[in-house]
């Protein structure tokens, strides 16, 4: 310390720091008279937080700016070191002087706040010394760190920047929480309330590391005669910024694709009935109407059946998978889990519904795996008829009969495979499961046992590919079946259809049925801006009238996308004449999809009679 | 002339070119090398890609105003511009060849990635969205122009103040930020919600009003930077350059960083108390504050109005009773006491909990028995962060399903009379005869008040509790407390995995959980099935007068008696529940100021209010009234 030098920065800074006082000083008498509105916070002391907030933050940033940039950056340094006095000296009194003008303001806060608290309650010299060691302590480390990055010069605001990218990375590729980790976990949820316990696990390495700064400071001050400092403060080039800035966005973008890349661990389900395949296992949770002895039934089975779904596609290996009962979803209703930090597979059903099919429900579970399997590939629009139709297929091999009934139900109208999800949509996934299933059946009497395993493996089960070489890579079943020595994508589609009209004619009853069957849907304005939608269903005369119909609803995006079933919301209604209203008002310009849906006993499962994505206008 | 200027432009601003051609490089390379091509449509990136803090946006900002901050005043700092002046060539054409070279310099990089998008999306179509969306790129092309162009404008307008401009734009951007929540309208002039989507169907509404106010302020401000480059009142500039070279500019630094941070404090000061405020211009009554009382017993020390010492004798003669009851279902130890202040809670609420401390409103507490439940319900929360320790204190708050209702749970078993959970049970069931009761808004409080109504947790946790305690006994509760709070908890973890860890490693099945969960719905529904079949299910039509937009509520049938229609209303999807207007009683129209409405969005919710309060909200509902 030198008292001349006190003097000088004194004189130099003495309007700031008399300002910067002053802010806080409004800052103060701001949180007093609105003291009732943050009452709410639970205690006074809550209010605490703020000046430690900013003085640990942009006080400390302001304070460095001012002792450290400000002089190095104007060269005067030079004056300084040619004065008789030590660069050590120098420095200790910047940083003694940075950490008066910082503690000041927070001394003070504190101070007024514990009088306030005073009057209402009792507040202990150990609660205070507390909350002061709790307060100081990143108000200290700020400033060591603000003086560090100062000392840096034009390298300071890269150090920022790359402490964000390394604050992300850790958060990302690590398991450190950074919110309860030193000063972060000082300044936590219990900052204003904890009166007894000395948080010392936090302390310490907040010193240790404010003491390892100012190391650095005096490190770089003293470095060969301050040299290395002085380079630090000259001005950066535009293209030294745009070098760090596509460091810093490399830097970014390696960290994101390591995170994207990171290992995860397969989806375990605590207290689960376990069956292994492969390296893999089958994970069924018990529930209620669902005993454990039926979940480790399931589980054996769904294990046996995708071991044998694995061979015959020449799968290598298979995600874990895990299967939950849950009583929230209607019967036919299924849905996966978007994992985080796992890998798997992780579907939840309502199995304990006496309408549960378990042919429907592996159908879906195999192909879940399947597209897990290929990361996505198989979903391509113009194959994706193969995925449905061969996981049904293979759900419901001993099972044709009932297969053929559905395939005659949804092929009453005409389809196109290469637009499958505008099918499926129009279907609903059980019917246009069986639909492709056909497809299936036709291509395997096609091309024989041999060839149509072949086929399916390479399309189904084929390494995933990436970018344009993947792409370009993709098996093209056109292309395949030119391998194979069978016919055109055409003489298939031909033979399909022909296939389904067989059905059509074996299963006449179901569809006459619905033949008399008339969905309509009506939006009623009620003012300029919003409608009603009306719907009914109406039956030609002498047919017989379903005992009810749904009416599924979903708010769609501007863009269209598939719209899985659990995502549509249901109205079950009784047919009457005068119809039903959608119990929700509709605001013009929204987009829905409204789909007409019927149960049907013989098919085991919903039959679609509209399906429509409307503008309400 | 204008050619070899253009190229000396070019060559100025080739780093912030190389920058944006980095940005693009990075990204189109590494797609199309490393991810599965084909699988990125519109719907999958659109929203993400254009959403005002999206990444187009943040970088079209500060691209154009890092270029713009230096475009003008560099060559004046650098004595360049002397040169330039003797040149065959006006500064007026240099202005413009640099503004339109920066324009296009800064637009490389939206431009390129929006390019990508779109044949990303292209190579991604299906049948269900098989066009390319011209119209909707092009709309959107034409605004990140318009940004690009007010941005820069701006970094032109503000660039003479040399090393404050960036700390001029953070003052702005802060007063913006502060003026919107005050005037919705203002964020008209906010040019990151010029590129904000805004849909009609599938068309991308043109943001007429914003367009036209940031052309003009665009223009005002190239006027004003214009008039400086060009050297008009030159003396004047050069005198206030001299002075921002001043050692007062350090002070002014000062001023505007602290004040900035001020600014959010006061901001953040100001909003709690924004409702209570709004009284109008009627004669104000103030009395003075009563008296402070203090009391201790042998679990809590109360601070509580002299004024109510009363009402509080009954609370502090029960209060240990209430302790030890919390105390012996969650197994903890008695701990330090616990500090409860009487004096009130937060809006709307009876009671709130803090680590070793509480808040109660005991003005509003008429009944003892009432009090000691609202008691009750504090202590278990104190109790249960208390097992959960600090660390992981503020997620167990943030998992609202399992804290409120073991509060509630907590609150009705042992507090109230049996039987009382009666309107509790009601509301559970009538959400789910309704099918609104869905698993992924329960463990998300967030999206479950974004899309229904938060206090749902109420009820339903309440359920959920039971349920737990029925199949894994008393202890259950405390044990995945425990859990949540355990030492090597994996760090991160959120909503449903948070859910999952704790319940795993509490060895209680989650999923077994939900099951009963529902299954315990389901009962109640049948139970209440006659009463949940009469509740009408009402919607609201909008209605206009005298510049005014209001909303009428529709009710197909009759209200049951002692149930009311209310509607309440928020500013947007992201509104807090203390943020609301509302709810307003009655069919109505309820009316809205057109300066309280943002964005030309209108958002309503309509209820039926039970007889004893509890509210059955249908989901939110958003009407376009521009």
């Amino acid at each position: 310390m030198s008292r001349a030098l006190l003097l000088k920065e004194w004189r130099e800074h003495r309007g700031s720091w008399l300002l910067l006082n002053l802010l806080f000083g409004i800052l103060l008498l701001l949180m007093l008279v609105t003291e009732e509105h943050h009452a709410e916070k639970g205690s006074p002391f809550e209010l605490l937080r703020v000046p430690t907030l900013l003085l640990c933050s942009v006080g400390a940033l302001f304070a460095a700016h001012r002792l450290v940039v400000r002089e190095y950056g104007q060269r005067t340094q030079l004056f300084l070191a040619a004065l008789p006095l030590s660069r050590t000296r120098i420095l200790v009194t910047k940083l003694v002087l940075g950490v008066a003008v910082l503690l000041l303001p927070l001394a003070l806060s504190l101070l007024v706040l514990w009088s306030r608290a005073r009057e209402h309650e009792e507040v202990s010299a150990r609660f205070v010394l507390l909350l002061a060691l709790r307060a100081g302590t990143p108000v200290l480390l700020g400033w060591s760190f603000f003086a560090l990055a100062g000392l840096l010069g034009r390298y300071r605001n890269p150090l920022y920047i790359f402490l964000v990218i390394a604050a992300f990375a850790a958060d990302h590729l690590t398991e450190l929480d950074l919110s309860k980790t030193g000063p972060f976990a000082l300044l936590g949820a219990d900052f204003a309330f904890e009166r007894h316990r000395i948080p010392w696990d936090d302390l310490f390495p907040c010193w240790a590391l404010t003491a390892a700064v100012g190391a650095l400071c005096f490190g770089l001050v003293l470095y060969r005669d301050g040299t290395l400092a002085e380079l630090f403060s000259q001005r950066m080039s535009h293209r030294e910024k745009v070098f760090i800035a596509c460091v810093m966005v490399g830097l970014f973008t390696v960290i994101s694709m390591m995170d994207e890349a990171k290992k995860r661990q397969p989806f375990a389900l605590h207290e689960a009935e376990k069956a292994g395949v492969k390296e893999s296992a089958v994970q069924v949770a018990s529930g209620v109407g669902f005993p454990r002895e039926q979940a480790r039934r399931m589980a054996e089975r769904l294990a046996e059946d995708l071991l044998a779904l694995s061979d015959y596609l020449g799968l290598e290996r298979l995600p874990a998978v895990a299967v939950l009962p849950i009583r929230e979803l209607d019967a036919d209703v299924f849905q996966r889990a978007k994992l985080e930090k796992a890998d798997g597979v992780v579907v939840r059903a309502n199995l304990a519904a006496p309408d549960f099919d378990p042919r429907a429900f592996e159908a879906f579970l195999f192909r879940e795996v399947l597209i897990e399997a290929s990361e996505g590939v198989v979903l391509r629009e113009e194959r994706q008829w193969l995925l449905d139709g061969f996981t049904t297929w293979w759900a419901h091999r001993d099972e044709e009969e009932r297969l053929s009934m559905r395939a005659a139900v949804a092929s009453r109208e005409d389809f196109d495979s290469r637009g499958w999800l505008t099918t499926r949509e129009r279907l609903g996934p059980c019917l246009s499961g069986a639909l492709a299933a056909r497809g299936v059946q036709v291509l395997h009497e096609q091309l024989g046992e041999q060839s149509f395993r072949a086929v399916m493996r390479r399309i189904l089960a084929g390494p995933p590919g990436t970018g344009l070489w993947g792409l370009w890579n993709e098996p093209r079943l056109a292309s395949l079946l030119r391998e194979r020595g069978g016919s055109s994508e055409d003489e298939l589609a031909r033979l399909w259809r022909e296939a389904l009209r067989g059905d059509r004619e074996t299963h006449p009853k179901e569809l006459e049925r619905l033949a008399g069957m008339r969905p309509a849907l009506t939006l009623v304005a009620e003012s300029a801006e919003t409608f009603r939608l009306e719907h009914t269903l109406q039956t030609e005369e002498g047919r017989e009238h379903p005992a009810r119909y749904a009416l599924l609803h979903h708010e769609l995006k501007p863009f269209e996308h598939e719209v899985a079933p659990h995502e549509l919301s249901r109205q079950d209604t009784v047919p009457s004449p005068g119809g039903a209203r959608l119990p929700r008002g509709l605001a013009r310009g929204d987009r829905w999809l409204f789909v007409v849906q019927v149960e049907s006993e013989t098919l085991g499962c919903p039959i679609r009679l509209l399906a429509e994505r409307r503008e309400i206008r | 002339m204008i050619r070899p200027l253009v190229a000396k432009e070019v060559r100025d601003q080739r780093p912030f070119l190389w920058l944006a051609l980095f940005f693009i490089v990075v990204e189109v390379p590494s797609a199309l090398w490393l991810e599965p091509l084909g699988f990125s449509p519109y719907a999958e990136t659109f929203e993400s890609r254009f959403k005002p803090d999206g990444d187009l946006s943040l970088l079209t900002f500060i691209l154009a105003f890092a270029l713009g901050s230096g475009l003008l005043v560099r060559e004046q700092d650098d004595r360049t511009l002397e040169f330039l002046d003797a040149l065959p060539t006006s500064r007026w054409t240099l202005f413009w060849v640099k503004l339109l070279v920066a324009l296009a310099t800064v637009l490389v990089y939206p431009l390129g990635v929006t390019l990508w998008v779109i044949g990303h999306h292209a190579l991604s179509r299906t049948s269900l969205d098989p066009g390319l969306h011209l119209d909707v790129m092009a709309v959107a092309s034409v605004l990140r122009v318009a940004q690009a162009l007010t941005v820069l404008a701006l970094a032109l307008a503000l660039a003479p103040l040399r090393r404050l401009c960036w700390t001029a734009l953070a003052v702005l951007m802060l007063g913006q930020s502060i003026l919107e929540d005050q005037v919705p309208w203002l964020s008209a002039l906010n040019p990151f919600h010029l590129t904000a989507p805004e849909f009609e169907g599938t068309h991308w509404r043109w943001p007429v009003e914003a367009l036209s106010l940031q052309l003009s302020v665009a223009c005002v401000l190239l006027g004003l930077a214009l008039a400086q480059f060009l050297g008009w009142g030159e003396r004047l500039t050069a005198s206030v350059q001299r002075r921002l070279r001043g050692s007062w500019m350090g002070t002014l630094a000062t001023l505007a960083t602290v004040g900035l941070f001020i600014g959010v404090f006061a901001r953040w000061a100001g909003s709690d108390g924004a409702v209570e405020d709004s009284g109008g211009e009627g004669p104000k009554v103030e009395f003075p504050t009563a008296a402070t009382a203090q009391a201790a017993t042998g679990h809590y020390q109360f601070t509580y109005p002299a004024s109510l010492r009363k009402r509080a004798e009954p609370l502090l003669d029960g209060a240990d009773g209430v302790f030890e009851k919390v105390r012996a279902f969650l197994g903890v130890e008695a701990g330090d006491p616990i500090r409860a202040n009487l004096g009130g809670s937060a809006r709307h609420t009876a009671g709130t909990a803090y680590w070793n401390t509480l808040r109660m409103n005991l003005a509003g507490l008429s009944r003892p028995d009432e009090a000691l439940a609202v008691l009750g319900h504090e202590t278990t929360h104190v109790l249960a962060q208390r097992i959960a320790g600090a660390d992981a204190a503020p997620r167990l708050t943030s998992m609202k399903l399992l804290s409120e209702g073991l509060a509630s749970y907590v609150e009705y078993r042992f507090f109230y009379a049996p039987g009382s959970e009666e309107e509790y049970q009601l509301i559970a069931a009538a959400a789910r005869a309704r099918r609104e009761v869905k698993t992924e808004e329960l463990l998300d409080v967030e999206k479950l008040a974004a899309e229904r109504d938060e206090n749902q947790v109420y009820p339903l946790g309440r359920a959920f509790i039971e349920v737990l305690v029925r199949r894994h006994g008393d202890g259950a509760p405390a044990r995945v407390l425990a859990a949540l709070g355990r030492k090597d908890a994996p760090e991160g973890l959120e909503g449903a995995l948070a859910w999952q860890d704790a319940f795993q490693t509490a060895g209680i099945d989650l999923s077994q959980v939900f099951d009963d969960f529902f299954a315990y719905l389901d009962e109640q529904v049948e139970r209440r099935r006659e009463v949940i079949d009469t509740l009408p299910r009402p919607r609201g039509a909008v209605e206009r007068e005298s510049g005014q937009v209001g909303i009428r509520t529709i009710v197909d049938g009759k209200v049951p008696e002692g149930w009311e229609v209310v509607c309440r209303f928020r500013s947007d999807e992201t509104s807090s529940h203390h943020e609301f207007d509302g709810p307003y009683f009655g069919t109505g129209p309820h009316w809205r100021e057109p300066s309280n409405i943002s964005e030309g969005k209108l958002w309503y919710q309509i209820g039926l209010r039970e007889p004893q309060g509890l509210v059955l909200y249908e989901p939110w509902t958003m009407v376009r009234v521009q």
